[in-house]
């Protein structure tokens, strides 16, 4: 039974109704915020104010902090960008995968990498790579008690395995061209939370390749498109608004009078198309650790900029998370920010990486070549004597009901 | 360009006894993919007897990345090679056929028919370009021109006389004259009662 659109209309109305009535003004919030990222503190309070909330008797500020020393640059900065270095390599990296069944008489599940090399300032064919790697070992699929590995099991080892994979070529790579830019589709302070299987170990193999990448000298870069949920310098510019008596009373983890706000909406205002924002690092116990824990260092703790990027028909605000090896050097940072600007330009309308959506396109796994590894690896259990289609009668029902459904429409 | 050895021109993807659709990636195509550029393929289950047809439509399909990369003001170079070389944009070529015939000792197609195939070619059989060979004994009689006049969603004439200058090259260049002012002939008599038509196919296959 299909969904019956003539119970839905009203709804739907209704709906639109709602539209009329909702605040999709940012009211005053916003041009307070832009008149508080112009007029920043003085240095010096800001650093007390970042040493107060840093201190024991305070806790929750989750907000942006600028950079220490000769790399602070001030909060109230942009940076248009410099022109693209005359030649550099841009690898991406991004994966996909096909999670493990419950369902399946058969346990497995797939990570697909793609890497894309991308030779600027020369004419080359760029370079393609997958790397497929199908998971079927008990002691892979299956957790220490005996059930099938989560989903979000499956997620934290194929973002290890695409920094790893990253890693190892930007090592294969490193007597190239230089520049070596290596681009991760995703915020980079990855962590794996506790229901993670060998969740311990997979934070251990992504320090690791982070290590990788840093020995390999490339100038990594976390792309974070439409990051709608990231407020740190909303809260920074709340916190910096406060008098040291109101810090210790206020609810740090918020916007307080900024709340609602995002970062998105602040630097929209803010930045002109192309431009980019300090570099500035995120207050975060994860952030201390990839700092100070085991495995990491000063130099993989994670800073980040945002950035106006447009192809001249539409514009959008992005984050772009850099390990502070790359953060401290301003070289590297403003060739990132150059070949960003560039990379951004390169496919029309839509501003986004060109080598990222080749990576991604050469990761993703297709309900095609699903059904067809799932022919390929029945066929592989039938050699073996295994039934492999002894599937719960609840989804052969639903098999049977879904497909082939013809379907009547109106003519165009 | 007619074929002096064997030169594959794509694979089926689908087929009738009118006609065929084989695909290639764009990387491969030129003057192989020619319009009016004679072609064959064995027909399904029989090695031996092999249509011959004209490839009357060439498409180079798109894909949503692609039709972004048209709307940027310039295409980085990078990026065309890109597109070209590794992404393999599929081509498919539209084939119409005027006959078939059996293979010779030699492999090639000879004796041929000019008449509509018994079966198609199968999924995935290669397509190859025609020899001079094959389109010189091929192109000894003129019916196949019927065919191809009375076909429908095809440029017929066109590709009628895309086909005859195609065809032309394959015979000695003294006789290539010759061989033009017969085919004319032979449209006079068929478009006897059409002379605008007539007028328009012989004006395309007129010598410069």
């Amino acid at each position: 039974m299909s969904l019956e659109f003539n119970k839905i209309v009203e709804q739907v109305q209704k709906f639109g109704s709602m539209l009329d009535a909702l605040d999709f003004d940012l009211g005053d919030r916003l041009t307070i915020a832009v008149e508080r990222f112009y007029n920043p503190p003085p240095l010096e309070k800001i650093q007390e104010r970042v040493e107060l909330v840093q201190g024991p008797s305070i806790s929750g500020y989750r907000g942006a902090i600028p950079l220490e020393g000769e790399n602070y640059e001030e909060v109230s900065a942009t940076f248009p960008p410099l022109p693209a270095p005359d030649s550099a390599v841009i690898i991406a990296a991004d994966g996909s995968q096909i999670y493990a069944s419950e369902q399946s008489p058969i346990h497995y599940y797939l990570i697909n990498i793609g890497l894309f090399v991308y030779h600027h300032g020369i004419a080359r064919t760029p370079q393609q790579l997958t790397i497929p790697k199908l998971a079927y070992h008990k002691s892979e699929v299956h957790d220490p008690t005996g059930r099938i590995v989560s989903n979000r099991t499956v997620d934290a080892r194929r973002t290890v395995r695409e920094m790893q994979e990253l890693g190892k070529l930007a090592w294969e790579m490193r007597g190239e061209a230089r520049p070596l830019l290596a681009l991760y589709d995703n915020h980079l302070l990855f962590g794996a939370s506790t229901d993670v299987v060998g969740h311990k170990k997979i934070m251990r193999d992504y320090r690791g390749a982070l290590v990788h990448l840093h020995d390999s000298g490339a100038i990594l870069a976390g792309y974070v498109d439409n990051p709608t949920r990231s407020r740190v310098v909303v809260r920074m510019l709340y916190l910096l608004s406060l008098s040291d008596e109101e810090v210790m009373r206020a609810d740090l983890t918020g916007g307080g009078d900024l709340e609602g706000l995002k970062d998105v909406h602040l630097f929209n205002a803010i930045l002109e198309p192309g431009e980019r924002s300090a570099v500035m690092v995120q207050n975060s116990p994860r952030n201390l650790d990839y700092k100070q824990g085991a495995g990491g260092g000063p130099s993989y703790e994670i800073a980040f900029f945002y950035m106006k990027v447009s192809s001249g028909y539409r514009s959008s605000i992005v984050r772009v998370d850099i390990p502070m090896w790359v953060a401290r050097d301003k070289r590297s940072v403003d060739e990132l920010h150059a070949l960003l600007v560039e990379q951004c330009s390169m496919q029309g309308r839509n501003p986004y990486p060109y080598a990222l959506t080749r990576a991604d396109e050469l990761a993703y796994i297709g309900g095609r070549d699903k059904n067809k590894l799932d022919e390929m690896i029945r066929l592989e259990a039938r050699k073996k004597g295994i039934d492999p289609t002894s599937f719960s009668a609840k989804a052969w029902g639903k098999e049977l009901a879904r497909g082939g459904k013809r379907r009547f429409e109106m003519k165009k | 360009m007619v074929s002096t050895q064997q030169e594959i021109v794509g694979r089926i993807l689908r087929a009738s006894t009118k006609g065929f659709t084989c695909g290639t990636s764009s990387r491969q195509v030129d003057t192989r993919h020619d319009f009016g550029a004679f072609v064959k393929v064995p027909i399904a289950n029989d090695g031996d007897c092999c249509v011959i047809g004209l490839i009357y439509a060439v498409e180079i399909k798109d894909d949503q990345l692609v039709n972004e990369l048209v709307m940027a003001d310039s295409v980085n170079p990078n990026v065309l090679l890109d597109q070209r070389e590794n992404r393999m944009v599929p081509v498919e070529i539209d084939v119409l056929n005027v006959g078939y015939g059996y293979r010779d000792a030699n492999g090639a197609v000879i004796n041929g028919f000019h008449s509509l195939p018994p079966r198609p070619p199968m999924s995935l059989t290669d397509v190859e370009l025609c020899s001079i060979y094959e389109v010189f004994t091929f192109t000894q009689r003129y019916d196949f021109f019927r065919t191809v006049i009375n076909a429908s969603d095809v440029p017929s004439d066109d590709l009628l006389a895309a086909a005859l200058r195609y065809a032309s090259q394959a015979y000695p260049e003294n006789q290539r004259y010759e061989f033009m002012v017969h085919c004319g002939q032979h449209l006079a008599r068929m478009l006897a009662n059409d002379l605008k038509r007539l007028s328009h196919v012989l004006a395309l296959i007129r010598p410069a």
